[in-house]
């Protein structure tokens, strides 16, 4: 009797280790989209300006990044771009970079877009579209703001408006 | 002496049930009540070989024989636990460079980007990043244990797409319907009856020129036994058949095009490049540290029996001193 009590013991033990040692610590946050990525360290992909030096989101750390995803045959992209020229105009000399990251279009067309807008902040063409996946989006636009230590702070689905930037930027550049 | 035998061929049988687990990760059978019972039942039978046998009703040797019995009761245990306990079989398929979090298991997982050479090749790879951890780095053909569960790499099918239009302008590749929306690669998951045969099928979207694409994968056995009119440098090679629509859902146009070979359909100009990328299965196992403890718990007990029976048996044939 007393062994198979130590038999019975010894294969709930076994049972609770198990369970135990199944359940680490939670490291990833829960949810989806760019939302999900709060806190992480931002990626970073090399790709070619609309004049093609080469550049990449790495290359502004110690500003406050709104990095925007976006594409010319995305209508509330295009409704978004003179909100965000309005807010890098304003907030540039605080230390704030708009980074346009044009998704899978050829420079030539991103360019004569940005042309006919009057855009002045910096933009990339990323052909390969690295960023919408590094950045879970969901669709175009979608934003990213990244602090001066190069994490992330928040990501938005979706088109912004100047108010909401604004807000949104505003603790980051403090 | 008599109990042996049986007794040995329970724990074998046992010990396979268990390791199959790890040998073929990921088989819905072990998370069926059938096999649970089927457990639970060789584990009742250990038991009532093995407490008798610790009791050494039948000499020190049957007193090892219930040590290693013991150990495969162990092993029972885990594998019991991992099928009733462990979580069902997953399989995770996400475009290359995308991040997926995986709370039930505290990580998130790192599809590794890829370019098209790394299609063709199959060389994706996944990482399991977990907070205060080092990496786990899973590449094809490699398996990682992490506690109860067994991380392995099984290879999809996939494309990697670039599409422009007529003048050459590069275009944005969208999947409204897959997993990751802005990824210019498609693994197909889905297969449909085509010719009567089970074909892989995909699509996306090319918002850029109003054009919807559907996607049919035949690997190079299929183009062989079809006798699609394909190109003599595709012998040997996948192809995808193309099938696009406008905005209307009218079709516009069909191609098709061997792996890295360009084609114009419906007015943009199309090439895949043809491969694998792997997708994440997590499958529960039992736990490895307890599979080793019973392991060497049995064999142990086991070689224990067989040194004391061999030394029993000396000494049963040492004669007697004259005179005795």
């Amino acid at each position: 009797m007393r062994v198979l009590l130590i038999l019975a013991a010894l294969v709930v033990v076994v049972l609770l280790a198990l369970r135990f040692y199944q359940g680490g610590d939670v490291g990833a946050p829960p949810g989806a989209g760019p939302a999900m990525l709060a806190g992480a360290p931002a990626a970073s992909f090399t790709v070619k300006r609309l004049n093609g030096d080469a550049d990449s989101l790495a290359d502004y750390r110690g500003k406050v990044v709104l990095v925007n995803l976006w594409a010319t045959w995305c209508p509330p992209c295009r409704e978004e771009i003179p909100a965000l020229e309005t807010l890098y105009r304003r907030y540039q000399s605080k230390g704030l970079i708009v980074l346009g990251i044009d998704q899978g279009e050829s420079a030539s067309v991103a360019g004569a877009f940005a042309r006919k807008l009057g855009v002045t902040f910096p933009l990339l063409v990323d052909d390969a579209q690295q960023y919408g996946r590094a950045y879970a989006a969901q669709g175009l636009p979608t934003s990213i703001l990244v602090d001066r230590s190069g994490h992330i702070v928040k990501g938005i689905d979706g088109q912004l408006t100047l108010a909401q930037m604004q807000e949104l930027v505003a603790p980051a550049l403090k | 002496m008599s109990s042996r035998f049986p007794s040995l061929a329970v724990a074998l049988v046992a010990l396979a049930l268990v390791v199959a687990q790890i040998v073929i990760p990921g088989a819905a059978i072990f998370h069926t009540w059938q096999y649970t019972v089927a457990l639970a039942v060789i584990g009742y039978l250990l038991v009532t070989y093995a407490t008798p046998a610790l009791r050494g009703q039948e000499g020190a040797a049957s007193r090892m024989l219930g040590a290693g019995l013991a150990g495969v009761l162990i092993v029972v245990a885990a594998g019991i636990a991992s099928g009733l306990l462990g979580p069902d079989t997953e399989r995770i398929s996400r475009a290359p460079g995308t991040i997926v979090p995986l709370p039930d298991i505290g990580a998130a997982a790192f599809f590794s980007n890829a370019d098209p050479q790394t299609i063709a090749s199959g060389d994706g790879m996944v990482s399991l990043r977990r907070r205060n951890h080092t990496d786990i780095v899973i590449s094809p053909g490699s398996h990682k244990f992490l506690g109860g569960l067994m991380l392995m790499l099984e290879p999809l099918p996939a494309a990697y797409f670039d599409a422009s239009d007529a003048g050459g302008n590069h275009l944005t590749i969208t999947q409204q319907t897959g997993s990751t929306f802005l990824s210019p690669v498609l693994l197909f998951k889905d297969r449909q009856s085509i010719a009567g045969e089970m074909q892989f099928v995909g699509g996306f979207e090319l918002p850029g020129a109003k054009r919807s694409v559907k996607v049919v994968y035949f690997d190079a056995e299929d183009v062989r036994r079809q006798h699609f009119p394909v190109p003599a440098e595709a012998a040997g090679k996948p192809v995808v058949l193309y099938d696009l629509f406008d905005s209307s859902d009218k079709s516009v146009g069909i191609g098709m095009a061997p792996s890295g070979a360009e084609v114009r359909v419906g007015g943009v100009l199309l090439k895949a490049t043809l491969g694998t990328y792997p997708q994440l299965l997590i499958a529960s196992v039992p736990a490895p540290i307890a599979v080793l403890i019973g392991l060497g718990l049995f064999v142990t007990g086991l070689a224990g029996m067989v040194v004391l029976q061999a030394q029993s048996g000396k000494e049963a044939r040492v004669p007697r001193p004259r005179g005795a």
